[in-house]
C-alpha cells in the first residue's frame, strides 16, 4: 500500500495528465456547444503537453543551455520540450481551423448548438 | 484409345480467346453494316467450333491438351486442360452455339437492342468454353463468373418488367452461386495446396471442413444447374429470354453447374473419398426429387417455354443422379445425357422460338393446328419430344439406358424406377403438344396470321439449324459406332481410373 | 540527388504546396500546371525510389545526417516505396481530374487552395509511409488530418462545412490519443525511433506492462478514428458525401489507407507480433472489423445517394483490412496489405466516377441515374469494374486480396476461421446487392430507345478513371508485384 502510494506520489503528474485528458475528452463529447467542444479538445491536448514536458523534468536540473551552468550538474531533457513546441503548433492550427469552421457554421445555421445543427441539416435534406 | 499423354498446345487458349476477339470485332463493326456484323458473328462461332473440332484430332489419339498461362502467378494461373470429357462437352457446346448463332440472325431481325445481344451472345461462348476447358479451379471459377454475369444480359434482354424481375432473381442466384463456389475453391486450396483439376482427388482427407466445401460446391453449382429447391430462377428466366438465348441457357449454361459437380466429385474429391464418405447420397436424393418435381411441374404449365424449362429441371435431375451414383456406367450415362440434353433442349427451344416468331403463339393451349402450318418445325419438335421421352434409337433413349444400368450397378434400382416414372411423365406433357399441333383444328381467332395456309414455315436460316440439331438426335445413334457414347464412356473410365 | 530521394519527394510536395498561394498571387492560371508538374515529378521520383528499393533493399536516410537514435530516420522499404508510388500516382490522376472538375464543385476563388491542400496532403502521406520516427509520424498524421476536413469544407456549403467540422472534431479527438501513446512509449523506452523503441519495448515490457498496454489502446483509438474503423466511422459518410469528388477520392482512397499503414507500422514495429498476441488487441480489432464489415455493407444497402453508398462501402472495406491484420496469419496480413493497395485504386476510381456522374447529371441520387450507362458508357463501365472488383470477381484486383484474406481466415483455423470466412462471403454478397442495382439502373433503366453515345465529359475527367480501371484489371490478372510486396511486408511484420 505504502509502496503504491509512494509510486503514486512519484508519478502524480502522470495521473494528473490522465485526469485532465479525460476531462477534455468528456467535454468534447458531452457538450453540444461547438465552442465548448473546441475548448475540450484544447484541454485534452494541453494535458498531453503537460505530460510530455513533465517527462523531461529532472529534479533540480538546469536548463540545457551552454554557458548557463548546465555543464557538470544535472540538466533537463530538452527533447520533450522541443517536441511539444511542434505539438503546440499542431494544436493551435487545429483550434484555429475549428474556430474558422465554427464561424462558417454560425453563418450557415445561425446557431452554435451541434444538436440543433444536425436537426437543421436533416430538415434541409 | 490410350489414356492421357499430356501435350502442350495453345489451341484451348485460342478457342477461348477467339470469341472474346470477335466480341470486340462485332461490337466495333456492328454500327457500320449489318452484313459485316452478321458475317463476323457467324464466323466467330464457326472458327471457335472449328478450333474445338480440331482438338478432337488430338483427343481421339488419347492425348490431353494442357496449357498454362501466367505460371508465376500461382495460384492464379490460367490453365486449360482438354481431356475427353472437356472435349466432348466443349465441342457440343460450340456446335450448338454455332447453330443458335445462325438461327438468331433471323430471330433478332425484328427484336430490339440487337447491338447488345450479338456481342453478349458470342461473349458468353467464351465464358462457357472457358468453364468446360478449365484445367484448374481458379480458371474454372473465373470463366464461371464471366459466363454467369453475361448470361444476365440474356435474361433481361426483353427489358420488360417480368424480364427484370426474372433478371434480379437470376442475378441473386448468380452472386450466391459465385460466392459459394468461391468458398469451395478457397477451402480446397487451403486443404490441398493446389487447384489443379488434372488428378483424381486432391483433397487429402475427409473432415468437417472438406464437407463444408463439398456442400458449398453442391449448393453453388446446384443453383446454376437448377437443382431442387434452388431452381426457382430457371422457369422465370426462360420464358422471358429470347429463344436462342433460352436454348443456350437450358442447353449449355445450366450444364456448367452439372459439369462443375462432376469435376468436383471426381477430380477434386476423388471417387474413393466419395465412396467412403457417402456424401453424394445427399445429392442423389435431391437429384431424384428434382427429376420428379420438374416433370410434375411441367405437366401443369401452359406457357410452352415454361414447360420446357421445367422439363430442363427434371433432366438436370437425371444428369446429377448419374454423377452421384458413383458407378462408371452411371457416369457415362450422365456425360452422355449432358450431350444429348444439350441437343434435345436446344432443338425444342429453337422450334418454340420459330413458332413464337411465326405465329405469336406462346401457350400450349393455342397450338392446335401449328403442325400443319409448320410441318418441318413441328416435325423437329416431335422428334426432340420423342427423344426426351426416350424412344429408341434417339439419343435420349441411349442416355436413359446407360443411366438405368448405372443405377442397377450401384445397387439402387429405386433410381431406375424414378427414371421410368419421369419418362412416363415426359410422355404425358410432351405428347399432348404434338397431338394438339397435328390433329386438332385451331379454334377461331387463335392463329394470329397466315390463317391455315398449308405451308408457312419459318425462314430457312431458322429452319436449317433446327433440322441439323434434330438430325443429330438420330444420326449418331444409328451409325455403327456411336461416337458421343464412346467418348462419354471413355471419359467416365478416365475418371474412375487409378 | 538520387540519394536524397526519400526526403526529396516529401519536401518538394510540401514546399510546392506553400508555393501555390504565391503563384496564385502572380498568375492564378498557373496553379494547376505547376502542381501537376510537381506531382508528376514526385511520382517519377517515387518510381525511381521503388526501383532502387527493389534492387538494393531498404534505404535508410538520416535527416540532417544525424544518425539514429538522435536524428530523424526515414526508411524506404518495399511497402513504403510502393505506397509512395500509389499515393503520388493517384494524387496525380486526381489532379488531372480536378483540372476541369474542381471549378464546378467549389468556388473559383478557392481553387488555388484546393491545389495547395492536395499537394500538402500527398506530401504528408508520403512522409507518413516513409518515416521511421514516431514524432515525425505524428506530425505527418496531423498534417493529413488537418488537410482532410479542409478538403471537405472547401466546398463551402452548409452540408460540407458541417461534415468538415464533425470530421475535424473526430480527428482532433484521435490526435490526442496518438500523441499520448507516443509520450508513453517515449517514457518507457526513451526513444522515438521506431526500430530502437521497438527493441527497448521488449526489454521493458515486463517492467511496465500496463503502460505498454495503455499506449497500445491509445494508438488503436487514435488511428482507428482517423481510419474510420467501425464504430469510430461516424464522420465518414457525411464527409465523403459532401466533399468535392476529387477530395473524396483522395480521402477515401488514400488517407484512410495511409493511417492503417501507420497503425500497422507502429503496432508491429514497436511491440512485435509476440507481445501483441498476448494482449486482447487482436480480439478487439476482430470484433470491430467484423462489425464494420457487416454494418457497413448493410448501411450501404439502403442509400439513395451514390457517393454515400460508396462511402459506406468504404467502412466495410476498412473492416476487411482490419480483419486481415487482426487474424495475424501470414496469408491474412498479406491479404490485408494487398487490400490496402488494391482498395486505394478501386475506391479512388469509384469516387471519381461519382464525380463524372455529378459533373454531367448534376445529381447524385441513385433513382435519377436511369440510363446513364447509355449517356456515358465509359464511366459506368469503369464504375462496374470497380463494383465487380469489390464483389470479388476473378481477374480484378479485389478478388486477389479477398482470396488472401479468406485464405488467412482458413489458416486461422477452427470454427472461428470458418465464421470469418462466412463474414467475408456474406459481405461479398451484400456488396453485390448494393452495387448491382445501380449498374442495372444505369445500363438498362431509363429510356430504352435511347442510342448509346460516347461520354461527352472532357477527356481529363475520363482519362484518370480509365487508367485506374486498367490498373484494377492489370493488377487483378498479374498481381505479381503487389503480391510480392505484400507478402514481404507481412513476413517482416510477423517477424518470420
Amino acid at each position: 500500500m505504502a509502496e503504491a502510494l509512494a509510486a503514486l506520489g512519484q508519478n502524480y503528474f502522470f495521473y494528473y495528465a490522465l485526469i485532465l485528458f479525460m476531462v477534455g475528452f468528456y467535454t468534447t463529447l458531452s457538450h453540444s456547444n461547438i465552442l465548448k467542444k473546441i475548448i475540450g479538445i484544447n484541454i485534452m491536448e494541453t494535458s498531453i503537453f503537460l505530460f510530455f514536458v513533465a517527462l523531461g523534468y529532472v529534479e533540480g536540473g538546469q536548463a540545457p543551455i551552454m554557458g548557463r551552468g548546465a555543464e557538470g550538474g544535472p540538466y533537463m531533457n530538452p527533447l520533450p520540450s522541443a517536441l511539444i513546441l511542434t505539438g503546440i503548433v499542431v494544436s493551435v492550427s487545429i483550434t484555429a481551423f475549428a474556430l474558422a469552421l465554427m464561424v462558417k457554421l454560425y453563418h450557415f445555421y445561425g446557431t452554435l448548438d451541434a444538436d440543433e445543427i444536425v436537426m437543421l441539416r436533416g430538415e434541409r435534406q | 484409345m490410350v489414356q492421357g499423354v499430356e501435350t502442350h498446345s495453345h489451341l484451348p487458349g485460342l478457342v477461348v480467346l477467339i470469341p472474346i476477339i470477335f466480341t470486340a470485332l462485332v461490337g466495333i463493326f456492328q454500327k457500320r453494316s449489318f452484313l459485316l456484323r452478321n458475317w463476323l458473328f457467324i464466323s466467330g462461332a464457326a472458327i471457335t467450333f472449328a478450333g474445338m473440332a480440331l482438338m478432337g484430332y488430338y483427343v481421339l489419339q488419347g492425348r490431353i491438351l494442357v496449357i498454362n498461362y501466367l505460371v508465376a502467378m500461382f495460384p492464379f494461373t490460367i490453365t486449360f486442360r482438354v481431356d475427353t470429357l472437356s472435349f466432348l462437352i466443349g465441342v457440343v457446346a460450340a456446335g450448338v452455339w454455332l447453330l443458335a448463332s445462325i438461327y438468331c440472325l433471323q430471330y433478332m431481325k425484328d427484336d430490339h437492342a440487337p447491338n447488345r445481344y450479338f456481342p453478349v451472345h458470342i461473349f458468353t461462348l467464351a465464358g462457357s468454353l472457358g468453364v468446360f476447358l478449365a484445367g484448374n479451379l481458379y480458371t474454372f471459377f473465373l470463366f464461371y463468373e464471366v459466363m454467369a454475369f453475361s448470361g444476365y444480359l440474356f435474361v433481361i434482354h426483353a427489358e420488360t418488367p417480368e424480364a427484370f424481375k426474372a433478371g434480379s432473381r437470376y442475378l441473386m442466384v448468380t452472386i450466391l452461386s459465385g460466392i459459394l463456389v468461391f468458398t469451395g475453391v478457397i477451402i480446397t486450396y487451403q486443404l490441398a495446396g493446389t487447384l489443379d483439376l488434372g488428378s483424381l482427388g486432391i483433397i487429402p482427407e475427409a473432415n468437417v471442413v472438406s464437407l463444408i466445401a463439398f456442400v458449398a460446391f453442391i449448393i453453388g453449382f446446384g443453383f446454376k444447374a437448377g437443382l431442387f429447391p434452388l431452381h426457382t430462377w430457371l422457369p422465370a428466366a426462360h420464358p422471358v429470354a429470347p429463344s436462342p438465348a433460352s436454348a443456350l441457357l437450358s442447353g449449355i449454361l445450366i450444364k456448367t453447374g452439372a459439369y462443375g459437380i462432376i469435376r468436383v466429385t471426381y477430380n477434386v474429391y476423388g471417387i474413393e473419398m466419395m465412396r467412403d464418405t457417402g456424401w453424394p447420397t445427399i445429392l442423389l436424393i435431391f437429384a431424384a426429387i428434382t427429376t420428379l418435381y420438374g416433370s410434375m411441374a411441367a405437366l401443369v404449365q401452359d406457357n410452352l417455354k415454361r414447360r420446357l424449362a421445367y422439363s430442363s429441371i427434371s433432366q438436370i435431375g437425371y444428369i446429377l443422379m448419374g454423377g452421384a451414383l458413383l458407378t462408371e456406367r452411371g457416369l457415362a450415362g450422365d456425360v452422355f445425357h449432358i450431350v444429348s440434353h444439350a441437343t434435345i433442349k436446344s432443338t425444342l427451344f429453337l422450334t418454340a422460338g420459330a413458332i413464337i416468331t411465326k405465329t405469336g403463339i406462346k401457350y400450349v393451349s393455342q397450338m392446335a393446328g401449328v403442325g400443319r402450318k409448320m410441318p418441318y418445325t413441328m416435325g423437329a419438335f416431335t422428334l426432340a419430344a420423342l427423344a426426351m421421352i426416350g424412344i429408341p434409337p434417339l439419343n435420349g433413349f441411349v442416355s436413359k439406358w446407360a443411366l438405368a444400368l448405372g443405377a442397377l450397378d450401384a445397387g439402387q434400382p429405386g433410381y431406375a424406377v424414378v427414371l421410368l416414372i419421369s419418362s412416363m411423365l415426359n410422355a404425358l406433357y410432351y405428347l399432348p403438344i404434338v397431338i394438339l399441333a397435328y390433329f386438332r383444328k385451331p379454334e377461331e381467332g387463335t392463329v394470329l396470321y397466315g390463317d391455315m395456309l398449308r405451308y408457312d414455315e419459318a425462314r430457312a436460316s431458322m429452319l436449317v439449324p433446327i433440322l441439323i440439331l434434330a438430325l443429330s438426335l438420330v444420326i449418331f445413334n444409328i451409325l455403327p459406332v456411336n461416337l458421343p457414347l464412346v467418348l462419354a464412356e471413355f471419359s467416365a473410365r478416365a475418371l474412375f481410373q487409378h | 540527388m538520387i540519394y536524397q530521394l526519400p526526403v526529396l519527394i516529401v519536401v518538394q510536395l510540401l514546399l510546392g504546396s506553400f508555393l501555390m498561394p504565391i503563384v496564385g498571387r502572380i498568375r492564378n492560371q498557373l496553379i494547376p500546371h505547376i502542381s501537376l508538374f510537381l506531382m508528376g515529378l514526385a511520382n517519377v521520383f517515387s518510381i525511381i525510389l521503388l526501383f532502387r528499393v527493389v534492387r538494393e533493399g531498404n534505404i535508410h536516410y538520416h535527416l540532417g545526417n544525424w544518425a539514429p537514435p538522435w536524428g530523424i530516420e526515414i526508411v524506404a522499404d518495399l511497402l513504403g516505396a510502393y505506397m509512395a508510388v500509389i499515393i503520388t500516382g493517384i494524387s496525380f490522376l486526381v489532379l488531372v481530374f480536378a483540372w476541369r472538375d474542381i471549378q464546378r464543385e467549389i468556388n473559383y476563388a478557392l481553387r488555388g487552395w484546393f491545389y495547395t491542400l492536395v499537394l500538402l496532403i500527398s506530401g504528408a502521406m508520403v512522409g507518413m509511409v516513409l518515416t521511421n520516427d514516431l514524432f515525425n509520424l505524428y506530425v505527418m498524421v496531423e498534417i493529413v488530418s488537418l488537410c482532410g476536413p479542409a478538403l471537405v469544407a472547401i466546398r463551402n456549403n452548409r452540408l460540407a462545412v458541417e461534415a468538415g467540422f464533425k470530421y475535424l472534431v473526430m480527428i482532433a479527438l484521435g490526435s490526442g490519443p496518438i500523441l499520448f501513446g507516443i509520450a508513453l512509449i517515449y517514457m518507457i523506452t526513451g526513444h522515438l525511433n521506431m526500430t530502437f523503441a521497438g527493441q527497448e519495448v521488449l526489454n521493458v515490457i515486463h517492467e511496465y506492462p500496463r503502460v505498454a498496454l495503455l499506449a497500445q489502446a491509445f494508438f488503436i483509438v487514435g488511428f482507428g478514428v482517423k481510419a474510420a474503423l467501425f464504430p469510430l466511422h461516424v464522420w465518414l459518410p457525411d464527409a465523403y458525401t459532401s466533399a468535392p469528388s476529387p477530395s473524396s477520392a483522395l480521402l477515401a482512397g488514400l488517407a484512410a489507407k495511409v493511417y492503417i499503414v501507420g497503425l500497422t507500422r507502429v503496432l508491429f514495429n514497436l511491440y512485435g507480433i509476440d507481445v501483441l498476441a498476448t494482449t486482447p488487441l487482436f480480439t478487439i480489432l476482430k470484433v470491430m472489423a467484423v462489425a464494420g464489415i457487416i454494418m457497413g455493407s448493410i448501411m450501404a444497402l439502403n442509400q439513395k445517394d451514390i457517393k454515400r453508398l460508396v462511402a459506406y462501402s468504404s467502412v466495410a472495406q476498412i473492416g476487411y483490412i482490419f480483419l486481415g491484420l487482426s487474424l495475424a496469419t501470414g496469408f491474412s496480413v498479406t491479404g490485408a496489405i494487398l487490400h490496402i493497395l488494391n482498395h486505394a485504386l478501386i475506391k479512388s476510381m469509384m469516387f471519381l466516377c461519382c464525380g463524372v456522374i455529378i459533373y454531367q447529371k448534376k445529381t447524385s441520387n441513385v433513382d435519377e441515374l436511369g440510363g446513364v450507362g447509355k449517356e456515358f458508357p465509359i464511366t459506368m463501365i469503369c464504375f462496374g469494374i470497380g463494383a465487380f472488383a469489390m464483389v470479388g470477381i476473378p481477374m480484378l484486383n479485389g478478388f486477389i486480396s479477398k482470396w488472401y484474406i479468406s485464405l488467412g481466415a482458413l489458416e486461422y483455423g477452427g470454427l472461428a476461421g470458418l465464421m470469418y470466412l462466412l463474414v467475408i462471403i456474406i459481405s461479398s454478397l451484400l456488396n453485390g446487392l448494393y452495387y448491382l442495382p445501380v449498374l442495372i439502373k444505369a445500363f438498362l433503366g431509363g429510356d430504352s430507345q435511347k442510342e448509346t453515345v460516347f461520354d461527352k465529359a472532357p477527356i481529363t475527367l475520363i482519362l484518370p478513371i480509365v487508367i485506374l480501371a486498367a490498373g484494377i484489371i492489370i493488377l487483378g490478372l498479374l498481381p505479381f508485384v503487389p503480391l510480392q510486396i505484400a507478402a514481404d511486408a507481412a513476413q517482416h511484420l510477423l517477424g518470420q
